[in-house]
């Protein structure tokens, strides 16, 4: 027997469509790009750093109160939910609260599986971003997304005509000016190398044309 | 094949907000795209690899063979997987082109180095076998997906099966497991059988990501 195409293979698995995903494809795309995430993240907490978005202020809060990342990222998500809900629709909405709560979950439980004892902070910089900017292409390709920030700038630019990469920007460097209190300028200095890899790689990958899946 | 017809505005937006680095015309890929794809993958696969090297489990394709000689003869990994590959350039530059093989070259390069250097940056004391499985084969299978998205590949088996997917239209992620499973028949003879079964879990997730991910009439690039 040949194979025709991949989507007609007998597994019924595969969308009949290039532009749609099935539900399968979306639950193996957002647990494995949540794993992806979670990891980079892990590799970032180990050598203290930090990054942009909810995810920056889930690791100042670990790193100035103690609480658990996991927790700190999950809740700071649960406020943005009901914009993403009303701007992005229902699908959106729960792809993203399970991408979330599957990397907070995750980032609680890799440190007992995995035990880096030392990482040069570079190292962990250039691999940490390069992974949750996997993780979060992964993502974005599925129609989810790891919440916070970016469902917010989306409104705002809806909202009020600003542009949601200035407004990401602004709110990331609000973050990074109040991880001077509890950051060393070095760990900051590494922190914004992770935040670049990170971007750069969403950058340059994340295009609508080039993926087509709407 | 299902191929587009982009509408004249969204190519010029396109053109616009292009900075010299993006191509303008979704289906290319510029050289500088392939770069940063082929080291993103090649990073990726390396921190796979290194997972799996730590627990002393095997992979899948040319790296299952030189994981196989690693653990049999205790030779550096990077060397071995280096050398391993090289018969299958030929093969490569007579189907797939120049460019494939340079960018295939270049990655198994880039992958041989880094997993040789990254263990001196960064030290795992402890990875549970079950997650090294795990998560080795999905950052394994990720950097096979970017590298088989760039026309690129890990060689030896990869190329294998490019070549008998655009020839046959057979699925490249089925060559490979019918290659793996030699592979971990093979390692029994090597490593113990709790560990050969994790290295199966590892490889069935590696291949599964990539036999369900890898559409090429999604990801709309052609060369």
């Amino acid at each position: 027997m040949t194979f025709q195409n991949p989507m007609k293979t007998p597994v019924g698995f595969w969308s009949s469509s290039p532009e749609r995903h099935s539900l399968l494809e979306d639950i193996q795309g957002v647990a494995a790009g949540s794993m992806l995430a979670a990891l980079g993240v892990t590799l970032l907490a180990t050598a203290q750093l930090m990054v942009g978005g909810t995810a920056g202020l889930g690791f100042l809060l670990r790193y100035s109160t103690g609480i658990s990342f996991g927790a700190a990222f999950f809740i700071l998500n649960l406020p943005f939910y009901w914009l993403a809900y009303r701007r992005l629709g229902l699908a959106f909405t729960v792809k993203t609260f399970a991408a979330v709560a599957l990397t907070a979950i995750l980032t609680s439980i890799l440190p007992q599986l995995i035990t880096v004892s030392s990482v040069e902070p570079i190292t962990a910089a250039v691999f940490g971003g390069l992974l949750m900017g996997c993780g979060m292409l992964v993502l974005f390709r599925h129609r989810a997304s790891l919440g916070g920030f970016g469902i917010l700038a989306l409104y705002l630019q809806d909202r009020f005509g600003w542009r949601a990469g200035f407004v990401q920007l602004g709110l990331d460097c609000v973050v990074l000016i109040l991880s001077f209190f509890v950051a060393s300028p070095a760990v900051i200095a590494c922190s914004v190398l992770a935040a670049v890899t990170l971007n750069l790689t969403l950058a340059i990958n994340h295009r609508a044309d080039r993926y087509i899946v709407r | 094949m299902i191929r587009k017809e982009w509408p004249l505005a969204q190519s010029e937006q396109v053109q616009k907000r292009s900075i010299g680095f993006y191509s303008a015309d979704p289906s290319k890929h510029t050289p500088l795209e392939d770069t940063q794809g082929i080291f993103i993958s090649a990073m990726t696969v390396a921190l796979g690899l290194y997972f799996l090297n730590q627990v002393g489990l095997l992979t899948s394709g040319t790296a299952g063979v030189a994981f196989l000689l690693h653990y049999a003869f205790d030779l550096p990994f990077g060397l071995l997987f280096f050398l391993v590959n090289l018969p299958f350039y030929y093969l490569s530059f007579k189907r797939l082109g120049l460019g494939f093989s340079l960018k295939t070259f270049v990655a198994i390069l880039v992958v041989s180095v880094i997993t040789e250097l990254e263990r001196r940056f960064l030290v795992i004391e402890y990875l549970d076998p079950f997650w090294a499985a795990l998560l080795g084969g999905i950052l394994i299978g990720y950097g096979l997906l970017g590298m088989y998205r760039h026309r690129a590949s890990l060689g030896g088996i990869g190329i294998l099966a490019i070549y008998l997917q655009d020839r046959f239209k057979i699925p490249a992620g089925l060559v490979q497991l019918g290659f793996d499973l030699c592979v971990m028949v093979a390692a029994f003879f090597v490593v113990s059988p709790v560990t050969v079964l994790w290295s199966l879990v590892s490889a069935v997730v590696l291949n599964l990501l990539l036999t369900i991910n890898h559409r090429s009439d999604r990801y709309i690039v052609v060369r």
